[in-house]
């Protein structure tokens, strides 16, 4: 195996509050998780198993109670909120169940936003933003404002933002999960060929068996906990192999 | 473009009704500010200015009788910055400029040429100034003498003053011939010419036939005759008018210079201080809207604030996004404000429109750009200010809660509340100070000017509290009158209650807004209905009962008099010409005609003395502007150049007020005096005024009988004019409706920003719900019942800031009237807004309710689909 992208080693989430303030719910139980560079894991488990907050603390927008997350050689749990910023900036894409696109950005605007955090012009990002959306199929809807699109489109071009600014890692949630079956799978394509062709990490966290068809390895969270003896692991990934996983797990 | 700029920008231009609505939240404030200031000085110097007599300093005295003055003395007197005597007197001019020795009569003016000088009484074309150190005698020509008689610079004249003839004297109100039996032998002075003037100021007096020469060398030339020397002086611009006047009352007759004084007597202080307080409340109401709207849009953007974290951006980059947006708007706002307040302050006097009052004509269009630069700086940098909040929010922000959807502006409550608290410090005591500082004080900055500029402070940091750090008051007052409301309207009830009740800090500062106009609505009414109360208790003393005849043909008034004395309902007969002033204004009437009213018919021998000794019945506004007191003594000068003293017998308007010159500050001698005094014989009249017993004026009948009654005495007569007591009351009262029209155009416009703020905090709070109004929308719920519940909510708001606001008013206008009182020295009285009350409570509910029209249209075109389509 390759050197890890990003290294989870023991990582617990406890949220405090709720009514009781001093009440404590571990959403995270020492999760250990190793990605590859330019390996597809995905993510499955039931609802509340805890997906999305890994997928947070993944990408630094959140902080583990205890454990460590190595990104990029930088531990996220206990960098400062500038360094996880800069972590993310220079080294996780992001797509988002909800696609999260801004909505007074016109379409292209939207794609090449990571260009201008990262501090460049936009413009300079044209050619590649014009090739990103060829390659998604948008390329027709650049000036288009979010509001314009479908779902489908809204989440290709929340994977072309992903992918324009080459960072290593694609953190990927739920991504079809407002789409419908056919924009789904293209979507889910478009992720394939992300890791396949121009040799990106993926991190996909899903509940839909289908989706994890396309990923080179499946882990399953259940309270919190990720077994690596539950994994499924490719290739050849299919639903079957993988709804029996997660009812192995969920038992 | 980078990334504050993009964001900025693209968030500017794709919101157009949210960058509208900030934009004309921060305009609307400055313009109003801008055009009050703009409009005072364009007042101030178009129709103040263009009076002033260019060859005139503010104030020309001469000493009473019995005062030994002197410039020294003058300058010492509060309210006096500097001071020069002179005199002007026929002089003899002989000159041989053109070969033959020529004598011309002509004008001289004897100055003191060391203190003089900063005057700017006249330019000099060529030479120079008179140098007051010279060893032989100096002399300025005017043009015309210059041209026609080619005296120049250089040339010698002989000065002398003209042969005196008979001197004459006042002598019990006759002009008599003075035989001194002395040999007239004028002295006569070589001059040599220094210096040409030009044709202004002096230079023109005489058409420009006229010598100015130093005072000790003309007086000189005037050795054994009587001169009469006066003195210029320059008023101290920090002391009031009243102060000066004061001042000078008892040693000094004086004219003032109406140019220079305009805008400076106490009601027209008042009415310009009242203005820019007004213009102050504007200005602190304008940056309250914008920053609760750049507030607000945080809260509707919160997601966009996550998404641009999760993307990697720090939250210094998104904070100069939102500092460059709220940039863009509050600059847009500033200038757009500036530029309209300088137009509107242009149309107003081109209307009409002055802070002197409506109906006045100024002279061109001035505009303090120093000041207007200034303001527009601070309105833009108090509403950049404002902008700070959203940046101190989003530091407090949880990305992940906006991502999830959730409330993500939770952990920064502490901060923000002190935040607001320094807002609230800023809006209530920096802005009210910058405005102080930026915009100079009308007239003396005096203790009672200080409390009445507190009270305002205080007002508006009751009302900044209330919705700043306890918004939850006003918001769950709201949340409580539309609780009931459930039950008419359970939809519309049940939304609105738990709109206003979510959202503390936009109903707190919607409420809030709208019940500072009211409270300034209600307080204006009551401060005029004060002032109305102050004219109508003059009036019945001094008018109501009153006719005021002019084009009478030159009548006996003895036998005037005796004529209308025989009509029912007549008991008094007063004369109208007979005045002078000295310094105030003197009125001259006869007392028997005057018995059956006023304090002499209280007190008989009161009459006898008024008819008998040097005593003046003074009316009250003099008596209160110049603290005279029964028994006090009023020093006057006769004009025969010596002096008197009246007592004041009584304080009284009754007797003496005529309509022209409209002047309410004057005294009341018998005519005996006014003609042994003032040589001002009053037997034959042209203008009288008629007294009629209480209530007669009711009745037009009595002016048809009273026109009869002088037909008679002169059948011939078709020029008489009449013109009734209570017209003038009317004409009075109506003026100061004229007047405070301005006050109400200005509160208008304010209810307009308050209105603004209403509708912004409404558009953003449709913008933040839209997913739930459209997902109220799948449900079912009909656009009439979005609406309703949406038009329930700002009724229920304009209830709140109208009863607020009224009660605010109403409390207020009794400190205010007593301010009012203090600095414009009027006898005032506190007095209900009346109507006024319910009218402006109904109009604060029409606006709130009219302001929720845009945003209902909004909530009706939230897609459905869309917001059950996506999660946010």
């Amino acid at each position: 195996m390759s050197e890890p992208v990003l290294d989870v080693q023991d990582v617990y989430k406890i949220h405090r509050g709720g009514r009781d303030a001093r009440e404590e719910r571990p959403v995270l139980r020492g999760v250990n998780l190793r990605v590859a560079a330019g390996e597809f894991r995905c993510v499955m488990g039931p609802s509340g198993s805890g997906k999305t907050t890994l997928l947070h603390l993944l990408s630094g927008l959140d902080q583990p109670s205890a454990g460590k997350i190595l990104l990029g050689g930088v531990d996220l749990a206990r960098a400062t909120e500038a360094d996880r910023t800069r972590q993310r900036r220079d080294q996780v894409g992001y797509v988002f169940q909800f696609f999260h696109l801004m909505p007074n950005l016109t379409v292209e605007e939207n794609i090449a936003l990571p260009v201008a955090i990262a501090g460049r012009q936009p413009r300079s990002a044209a050619a590649r933003v014009r090739e990103l959306a060829r390659i998604l199929g948008i390329e027709g809807r650049l000036g288009a404002l979010p509001h314009e699109l479908s779902g489908g489109e809204m989440q290709r071009a929340s994977i072309a933002r992903a992918l324009i600014a080459e960072q290593p890692l694609l953190l990927c949630d739920e991504p079809t999960g407002n789409l419908s079956q056919s924009a789904g799978r293209e979507v889910m394509e478009e992720l394939r060929r992300a890791v396949d062709e121009e040799g990106r990490t993926v991190v996909l966290v899903t509940h839909n068996p289908r989706d994890a068809t396309f990923a080179d390895r499946v882990s399953i969270l259940v309270d919190g906990v990720l077994d690596p003896d539950r994994d499924v692991a490719g290739p050849g990934i299919t639903e079957p192999a993988v709804l029996a996983a997660l009812e192995r797990a969920s038992a | 473009m980078g990334l504050a700029s993009l964001i900025a920008r693209r968030s500017v231009l794709r919101r157009p009704g949210r960058s509208l609505f900030s934009i004309l939240g921060v305009a609307l404030g400055v313009a109003t500010v801008v055009g009050v200031v703009t409009l005072d000085h364009a007042t101030i110097e178009g129709y103040a200015r263009p009076r002033a007599l260019a060859d005139r300093p503010d104030i020309e005295l001469s000493a009473a009788g019995g005062v030994e003055a002197s410039a020294e003395g003058l300058q010492s007197l509060q309210g006096i910055s500097a001071a020069s005597r002179f005199f002007q007197n026929e002089a003899i001019v002989e000159t041989s400029s053109r070969g033959e020795p020529t004598r011309v009569r002509t004008k001289l003016l004897a100055i003191e040429a060391a203190r003089a000088a900063s005057f700017g009484l006249f330019g000099v074309l060529e030479g120079r100034d008179l140098n007051p150190e010279a060893a032989a005698p100096e002399v300025l020509v005017g043009p015309a003498l210059a041209e026609e008689h080619g005296v120049g610079v250089g040339d010698t004249l002989v000065l002398s003053r003209p042969p005196r003839s008979a001197d004459r004297r006042c002598d019990d109100g006759v002009l008599v011939p003075v035989d001194s039996g002395v040999v007239d032998a004028p002295v006569a002075r070589a001059f040599e010419v220094v210096g040409v003037l030009t044709r202004e100021g002096v230079g023109r007096s005489a058409r420009g036939s006229v010598v100015v020469v130093d005072f000790e060398a003309a007086a000189a030339l005037y050795s054994g005759v009587p001169i009469q020397t006066r003195f210029w002086a320059v008023k101290d611009p920090s002391i009031d008018l009243e102060r000066l006047q004061r001042s000078l009352a008892s040693s000094y007759s004086y004219a003032l210079n109406r140019g220079v004084v305009v805008g400076q007597a106490a009601e027209e202080r008042a009415f310009r201080t009242g203005i820019r307080m007004l213009g102050l409340l504007a200005l602190v109401l304008g940056l309250y809207v914008i920053f609760h709207t750049l507030s607000m849009s945080l809260t509707e953007r919160v997601l966009e604030v996550g998404t641009l974290h999760a993307l990697g951006s720090t939250r210094a980059q998104i904070g100069r996004a939102f500092f460059t947006e709220a940039a863009l708007l509050s600059g847009a706002g500033a200038v757009l404000g500036a530029l309209l307040g300088v137009g509107l302050a242009r149309l107003a006097t081109r209307v009409g429109i002055t802070t002197l009052g409506v109906g006045k004509a100024v002279l061109g269009f001035h505009v303090p750009w120093g000041t207007v630069g200034a303001l527009t700086a601070v309105g833009f940098l108090v509403a950049l200010v404002g902008s700070v909040y959203p940046l101190v929010a989003i530091g407090g922000a949880d990305t992940v809660a906006a991502l999830r959807g959730e409330e993500a502006i939770g952990r920064g409550r502490a901060r923000s509340r002190r935040f607001h608290l320094a807002y609230a410090a800023l809006l209530g005591l920096l802005v009210p100070g910058l405005y102080v500082v930026l915009v100079p004080v009308v007239g003396e900055a005096t203790g009672e000017l200080v409390t009445a500029l507190l009270g305002v402070l205080g007002a508006l940091a009751f009302v900044v509290v209330l919705s700043l750090l306890m918004p939850f008051v006003l918001s769950g007052l709201c949340a409580a009158i539309a609780r009931p409301l459930t039950s008419l309207a359970p939809f519309a009830g049940s939304i609105a209650t738990r709109a206003m009740a979510d959202a503390p800090a936009r109903i707190g500062v919607s409420a809030s807004a709208l019940g500072l106009v009211a409270a300034g609505f209600v307080g204006l009414h009551g401060m005029t209905a004060s002032l109305r109360g102050e004219v109508t208790r003059w009036a019945a003393e001094a008018v109501d009962d009153k006719v005021y005849v002019r084009g009478l043909p030159a009548t006996r008034f003895d036998s005037v008099a005796e004529h209308l004395g025989r009509f029912p309902g007549v008991v008094g007969v007063e004369k109208g010409a007979a005045r002078q002033y000295a310094p105030f204004l003197v009125v001259g009437s006869a007392g028997e005609s005057m018995g059956a009213y006023g304090p002499f018919a209280d007190d008989p021998a009161l009459l006898a003395r008024f008819e008998s000794e040097r005593v003046m019945i003074v009316s009250r506004r003099l008596a209160k502007d110049l603290g005279y007191e029964v028994g006090d003594e009023v020093q006057m000068r006769t004009t025969g150049g010596g002096a008197v003293t009246f007592e004041v017998a009584a304080v009284s308007d009754a007797y003496g007020y005529w309509t022209r010159p409209d002047e309410r500050i004057y005294g009341v001698v018998s005519d005996r005096w006014m003609e042994k005094d003032f040589c001002q014989a009053s037997d034959v009249v042209t203008e009288i005024s008629v007294r009629f017993g209480p209530g007669a004026m009711d009745e037009e009948g009595h002016v048809g009988v009273l026109r009869a009654a002088l037909m008679d005495l002169h059948p011939e007569a078709e020029a008489i004019q009449l013109r009734r007591g209570i017209d003038v009351r009317d004409y009075a009262l109506a003026d100061i409706g004229r007047d405070f029209f301005v006050f109400d155009l200005l509160l208008v416009l304010m209810a307009g920003l308050a209105g603004l703020g209403v509708l912004n905090g409404m558009l953003l709070s449709t913008l933040e719900r839209a997913r739930e109004l459209g997902v109220l929308r799948a449900l079912g719920a009909a656009r009439g019942q979005v609406g309703g519940a949406m038009l329930l909510e700002a009724v229920v708001v304009g209830i709140v800031g109208g009863g607020l606001g009224v009660t605010l008013g109403a409390a207020a206008t009794p400190p205010v009237v007593e301010a009012l009182e203090r600095i414009a020295g009027l006898a005032l009285e506190p007095r209900s807004a009346g109507l006024w009350i319910p009218a402006t409570f109904a109009g604060t509910v029409v606006v709130a309710a009219l302001a929720a029209l845009y945003p209902i249209r909004r909530a009706h075109a939230v897609d459905a689909v869309r917001a059950v389509r996506t999660k946010s």
